[in-house]
């Protein structure tokens, strides 16, 4: 049992940590109509970024100046690439990114190497917070979660409160109209990206230390991410809350969960089912080998059962 | 007249491929109220965004002498136009306060109008100020996109079918109010297909056919030309 609440407590955590990248990307998405592929890769390079700076300074630096750096840099990108690109249409749109996300990775691997680099978890918050049955929670879980949690409330007071948060609400339905009614439209479109890169880049920040920060990180991210803004419903922060958070909890579930689908059988009441015939091995699979295939599998079927996704209005 | 406020000149426009203004020409002077009528589909909308630069276009807009034809929306629309599109394009999720806030940009000027004054002018908008703009009648929506538009203190109000599928009474109060609006020194370019209000407050009418202004004269001028009304006009 406290494995289990631990595991859902992991769980929850890493889906704050998706969330905070698939709210800039559905962001993004929803004012510009773009699907940014190299959402992750800017997660990626927030993480590094950290790393070089607690490297030369500390950990506070990174924490502070990397997100900015990445800010910046997807605003240029928007400025002198995706608005160029968008003249010639959607579909130059998202090659853009696509090639956008490898031109990264290869420059990551060209600066940083192919190995992942020791960007460690500051020793001020390297320590037991708590422990439930005998298991540590870190002080450094419940920081991120504290940034995450404050991330998500600045951001919604940004988008309720302040006149820029009102262009964007307004943008996203008559992005014309605003324009016409005398707002620069176009500096609005590069402050979201590059706004919303930067929350991509804090994430970076504080789960390239936590997970990996390796060039594999943006691919492993991406495609995860992915699957959640389209299983949330292109378009929907709310959506993409969920589904962040449920993919979230149910990874880190079975990954935690060790034991084979008979014993999982098992424990649910069943008798144990005969391991024979050709499809024996499928009665060995653990839970943990199934975590990475479990978020494809609910979007195909989501997908089938409900084209616009958890809350979407369109059809993706 | 003196010098007009707008002025087209051999003003083309686009989607695409496809060509929809073929060269109009069409002024707008100071104060004056112009409307523009033509049948559905001719391309009145295309011409108000053209002005707007919201749509590919090719040709001379002048306002106030001033050439504009390569200028962005935002550009154009702080030289003085305050635009209320077609189907009103109030901002859903945004309440009545917030729409009418964001008409006034930021380089709006002296001239830009207080909430005050637009709540005095169209009392209902201050009772439903906290109220989401998409749930208003289509009336009230309407009577917001043009409040919204006269927040940044316009010279020239572009009205693109304020009246459609408006019931006659609201259409008689959607006509006071851009008559009120205009002897407060604003111009006004209306475009209508109808000619109820049109035809009640403009000073000058311009009718449009096959992506060109077919007539131009007063709307008693145009009252006796059969031959315009029937050929460009009525259905
Ligand atoms: N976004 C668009 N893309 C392609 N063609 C368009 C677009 N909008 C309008 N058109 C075409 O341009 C022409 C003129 O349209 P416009 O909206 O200016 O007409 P209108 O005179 O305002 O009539 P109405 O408002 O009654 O439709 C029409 O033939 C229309 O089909
Ligand atoms: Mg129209």
């Amino acid at each position: 049992m406290d494995t289990f609440a631990f595991a859902v407590v992991n769980g929850l955590l890493y889906g704050m940590l998706l969330f905070m990248l698939a709210s800039g990307l559905t962001l993004i998405f929803s004012l510009m109509g773009v699907l940014n592929f190299a959402h992750a890769s800017f997660f990626m390079l927030g993480a590094y970024f950290a790393y070089q700076l607690s490297s030369i300074g500390n950990f506070w630096m990174g924490l502070v100046l990397a997100p900015l750096l990445v800010g910046l840099l997807g605003a240029t990108v928007e400025r002198y690439g995706l608005r160029v690109v968008h003249r010639h249409g959607h579909v130059a749109e998202l090659l853009f990114t696509f090639g956008l996300a490898y031109l990264i990775e290869e420059l990551v691997r060209l600066v940083w190497g192919r190995q992942p680099v020791p960007y460690r978890i500051p020793e001020v918050l390297d320590f037991p917070l708590f422990s439930i049955g005998g298991i540590d929670y870190s002080a450094y879980r419940a920081f991120m979660f504290a940034i995450a949690v404050l991330m998500f409330l600045g951001l919604l007071a940004l988008l309720k409160r302040t006149r820029v948060g009102l262009m964007v609400q307004a943008a996203l339905s008559h992005p014309d109209v605003l324009w016409a009614l005398g707002h620069n439209v176009p500096r609005l479109f590069m402050l979201v990206f590059g706004g919303g890169v930067a929350l991509a880049g804090l994430a970076g920040v504080i789960g390239g230390n936590y997970l990996v920060t390796e060039p594999g990180m943006a691919h492993q991210m991406g495609t995860i991410l992915f699957v959640i803004v389209v299983f949330g419903g292109l378009g929907s922060l709310l959506g993409a809350f969920l589904a962040s958070i449920l993919i979230g909890i149910l990874q880190t579930l079975m990954v935690a969960f060790d034991g084979t689908l008979t014993d999982l059988v098992v424990s649910l009441g069943a008798a144990a089912p005969q391991a024979t015939g050709p499809f024996r091995e499928i009665w060995t699979i653990t839970p943990a080998n199934l975590a990475p295939v479990l978020p494809y599998l609910l979007l195909v079927v989501l997908l089938i059962v409900r084209p616009r996704g958890l809350l979407g209005t369109r059809e993706t | 007249m003196s010098a007009p406020i707008l002025s087209l000149r051999g003003l083309h426009a686009f989607y695409g491929l496809s060509h929809v203004l073929h060269g109009v020409d069409l002024d707008v002077g100071e104060g004056e109220i112009v409307a523009l009528l033509g049948r559905n589909g001719v391309g009145r909308s295309t011409l108000c965004k053209a002005v707007m630069a919201i749509v590919e276009r090719q040709g001379s807009i002048r306002v106030r002498g001033r050439e504009t034809i390569g200028l962005e929306p935002h550009r154009v629309a702080r030289l003085g136009l305050g635009y209320v599109p077609e189907e009103r394009a109030v901002f859903p999720g945004l309440t009545v306060e917030q729409n009418l806030l964001l008409g006034r940009h930021g380089a709006a000027s002296a001239r830009s109008w207080q909430l005050e004054e637009v709540y005095e002018l169209f009392p209902s908008l201050r009772r439903r100020s906290d109220t989401h703009a998409e749930v208003l009648s289509g009336g009230e929506q309407q009577m917001l996109s043009i409040c919204r538009a006269l927040m940044s203190g316009p010279e020239l109000m572009i009205v693109d079918e304020p009246t459609e599928g408006l019931a006659p009474l609201i259409v008689e109060q959607v006509g006071d109010l851009l008559a009120e609006i205009a002897r407060r020194g604003v111009a006004i370019l209306l475009v209508e297909q109808k000619l109820t209000i049109a035809m009640r407050i403009a000073h000058r009418v311009y009718v449009m056919g096959h992506g060109r202004t077919v007539f131009e004269g007063s709307p008693d001028e145009l009252r006796t030309d059969e031959a315009i009304r029937k050929a460009w006009l009525e259905v």
